[in-house]
């Protein structure tokens, strides 16, 4: 090709390199715009975006957002900033599958979990009970993170699991922690479930209580609720010594259930007030004459 | 009624760069009716839809980050082809060694949960890096910083490399609040880049430390105390050994102030002023790609391939050049900003502000806005230690990109869970 036509050429192209250029520069400005416009929107619907938590102080009921990672302190620049303690106190961090791991900033921190010191870290579990000082707080988890279960939550898990009729209903049972103190999740026609009002209760150190499910099959004959009962409501209506644990969730013929006859006049529902003080879980005794517990799934079969 | 499929944005960008730079490699065929030219024409195009479709598959990473990259080396390939086919080859081989270590950089800060144990040898080796220059001196015989190491007829600039511990030390460090430590390190860096007289990579060096600093610890006193301490050294320091030690710094800022005056002499002013020439030959428009005379300035293919640039292409076009750039730190902030967690968001700070601070330093240098130094143009500049350790950087970023939206998938399916505290 000839110089002086290659010349034409590339004087031309430079307008069309200078256009491609600038269609270039607006298609990634444009890109980047929208991009962070639909970023904000996502995390508007996910205010706990970040976080996998949150620190309640016992006493005072403030609720502090635990992120995935950084400093508890009282300093500015802390992550997790509750007033009153030292600048810099612990390091917090989320581990996949270990829990929350707290590592003091400095030696001769008086920071404890669970009643014991936690040394040079230790990994914190939900229902955690943290003592920083004179404060205590509790540590509660989203539900979702891949952490081992503490005895504590088991134990308050298995109890929502066997609780008795008229403290569950058709909706939600265990209401996670609002933030914005927004108050239980609505549910159709019944009262719910507040956590808030319930205390856990409160264990020595033993083995939690085994359900009753498996020691009906371990011991081959009815389960004894022990001396629970619960006000208003008929729950003598199970006969346990027609049920034969030899097949497994299948009765046989002589395990026949016999539902009760319906009396519209004495099986009236009488929610209790949740005002009220929650009442008070005593764990089950060996007694014959005390009604058995019923699973919330075998209610209204 | 059949929807219209909506195409991606980042796919339709990188189309665009595809004829960009088919038109490019094609008008360059044109020229010489080269084979290599022709084998480019479809070779760079198919190279950029195969780094932008392909490699976002297999690693997570930012799509639009990535496509302006691959813009930028794509254009460094063609102005290195443009000059000498040979190094328009070198170019794209050191792009992809660039690519690699992009993706090495990437899964590091992916799946290393810990830096503490890290730090300290990331520390001594830094140090050990930075001392080598020292000792191989002969690779730095004729030129004005001793900051080369020569390996044979290779050479390489260790303070590029160790600009990629000095991130991740320094954002471990800061996201750790241990400010003091950051501070001795950050002087110990700049001591050794002072003692070679590699005031421009210093000048990375200190000028990403002190925004890290700051985006730290929020505070403008111990900042503004630091940058006014900083300036009251180096005055000192210049005052004490400008006639000696510092002398080339001396003549560099001699060179700024008037490079007419010392044109013809040894050192003085010719490269600034060839560079003026040229970019004031190129005008708005450009002289046109293949018609200019770039090669009339020293170290055209290194420290001043942007004026080959805004000779052949315009003022107009290195303006929408210099938006890519920005646009690149303004991602880089944006990731920043949306990082879970301390050290992520300091690292990507950090990439930000070094990458910012070389391109302003270099193109400024050029441009006779500050006076000259020995940096390159990231992306555009011949070599493989400058093409490779730009890339570890935006492989840092793009790390940080991927964890990002795995823990926003994260918290999307922490928010559908109902309940707390239930194990998996």
């Amino acid at each position: 090709m000839g110089a002086a036509l290659y010349q034409l050429f590339a004087l031309g192209a430079r307008y069309l390199f200078i256009i491609l250029a600038l269609l270039v520069v607006l298609r990634a400005a444009r890109s980047l715009l929208h991009e962070h416009h639909e970023r904000k929107k996502i995390l508007k619907k996910l205010p706990d975006a970040g976080k996998v938590g949150e620190l309640r102080d016992i006493e005072t009921g403030s609720c502090y957002p635990l992120p995935r990672e950084g400093v508890l302190g009282g300093g500015h620049a802390a992550d997790v900033r509750i007033r009153g303690l030292r600048r810099r106190t612990a390091d917090v961090a989320f581990v996949d599958g270990k829990g929350l791991l707290i590592t003091p900033c400095r030696r001769g921190t008086n920071i404890q979990l669970d009643g014991e010191d936690i040394g040079r870290g230790v990994y914190a579990l939900h229902n955690s009970v943290l003592t920083v000082g004179n404060r205590r707080f509790l540590v509660r988890l989203f539900a979702g993170l891949s952490v081992p279960r503490s005895v504590r939550w088991q134990a308050a898990a298995e109890e929502e699991l066997y609780a008795p009729d008229n403290r569950l209903t058709e909706g939600i049972v265990f209401c996670p922690p609002v933030y914005e103190e927004t108050g239980p999740l609505p549910v159709m026609n019944a009262p719910v479930y507040a956590p808030q009002a319930y205390e856990a209760p409160q264990y020595e150190e033993e083995e939690p209580a085994e359900p009753a499910f498996r020691r009906r099959r371990a011991e081959g004959s009815y389960y004894d609720a022990g001396s629970y009962t619960v006000q208003g409501m008929d729950t003598s209506v199970y006969d346990p010594a027609s049920y034969t644990a030899e097949e497994p969730g299948y009765p046989t013929e002589e395990a026949v259930y016999q539902p009760p006859q319906y009396q519209p006049e004495e099986a009236v529902y009488t929610p209790p007030a949740y005002q009220a003080e929650a009442p008070v879980y005593t764990p089950p005794q060996e007694n014959t004459d005390t009604p058995p517990r019923r699973r919330r799934s075998e209610r209204w079969n | 009624m059949k929807q219209k499929k909506r195409r991606n944005p980042i796919d339709l960008l990188t189309g665009v760069m595809q004829v960009f730079f088919f038109a490019a490699f094609f008008l360059l065929f044109l020229k010489d009716w080269s084979v290599e030219a022709l084998v480019m024409a479809f070779a760079v195009p198919a190279l950029l839809y195969l780094t932008g479709a392909v490699l976002p598959r297999l690693f997570p990473m930012d799509k639009l980050l990535l496509a302006l990259i691959n813009f930028l080396c794509a254009l460094g390939i063609l102005l290195q082809f443009r000059y000498s086919a040979s190094r328009g080859f070198t170019q794209a081989f050191n792009y992809a060694l660039g690519l690699v270590a992009m993706i090495g950089c990437s899964l590091m800060v992916r799946h290393i949960r810990s830096w503490k144990l890290l730090t300290v040898p990331m520390m001594l080796a830094s140090c050990g890096l930075l001392a080598l220059p020292f000792v191989f001196r002969a690779a730095n015989a004729g030129k004005g910083a001793t900051a080369w190491v020569g390996f044979g007829s290779m050479t390489m600039q260790p303070s590029e490399l160790v600009k990629i511990l000095y991130v991740l030390i320094l954002s471990f460090l800061l996201s750790r609040r241990r400010v003091v430590t950051s501070m001795i390190f950050i002087g110990v860096m700049l001591g050794f880049l002072v003692l070679q007289r590699d005031l421009g990579t210093a000048a990375i060096y200190a000028g990403t430390g002190l925004v890290l600093l700051y985006a730290a610890t929020h505070s403008k006193l111990l900042t503004g105390g630091i940058l006014a301490g900083a300036a009251g050294g180096i005055s000192v320091m210049y005052l004490l050994f400008r006639d000696s030690y510092f002398l080339t710094v001396q003549n560099r800022i001699n060179n700024w102030l008037d490079p007419f005056a010392t044109y013809d002499k040894l050192g003085g002013g010719y490269q600034i002023v060839q560079s003026l020439i040229a970019i004031a030959n190129g005008g708005w428009w450009g002289t046109g790609l293949g018609l200019g005379s770039a090669e009339m300035i020293p170290e055209f293919r290194t420290d001043f391939i942007f004026s080959a640039l805004m000779n052949e292409f315009g003022l107009v076009f290195a303006a929408l050049i210099l938006c890519v750039y920005m646009l690149i730190v303004l991602r880089s902030a944006d990731i920043a900003l949306r990082s879970a967690s301390a050290f992520h968001a300091l690292l990507s700070t950090a990439c930000a502000a070094a990458f910012a601070l070389q391109t302003f330093i270099i193109i400024g240098g050029i441009t006779k806005l500050i006076p000259m130094t020995g940096v390159t143009v990231p992306f555009l500049s011949y070599g493989g230690t400058s093409i490779v350790s730009c890339m570890a950087l935006m492989g840092l970023i793009q790390g940080t990109a991927g964890l990002n939206e795995h823990l926003l998938k994260e918290d999307r399916r922490l928010a559908d869970t109902p309940g707390e505290g239930a194990a998996l």
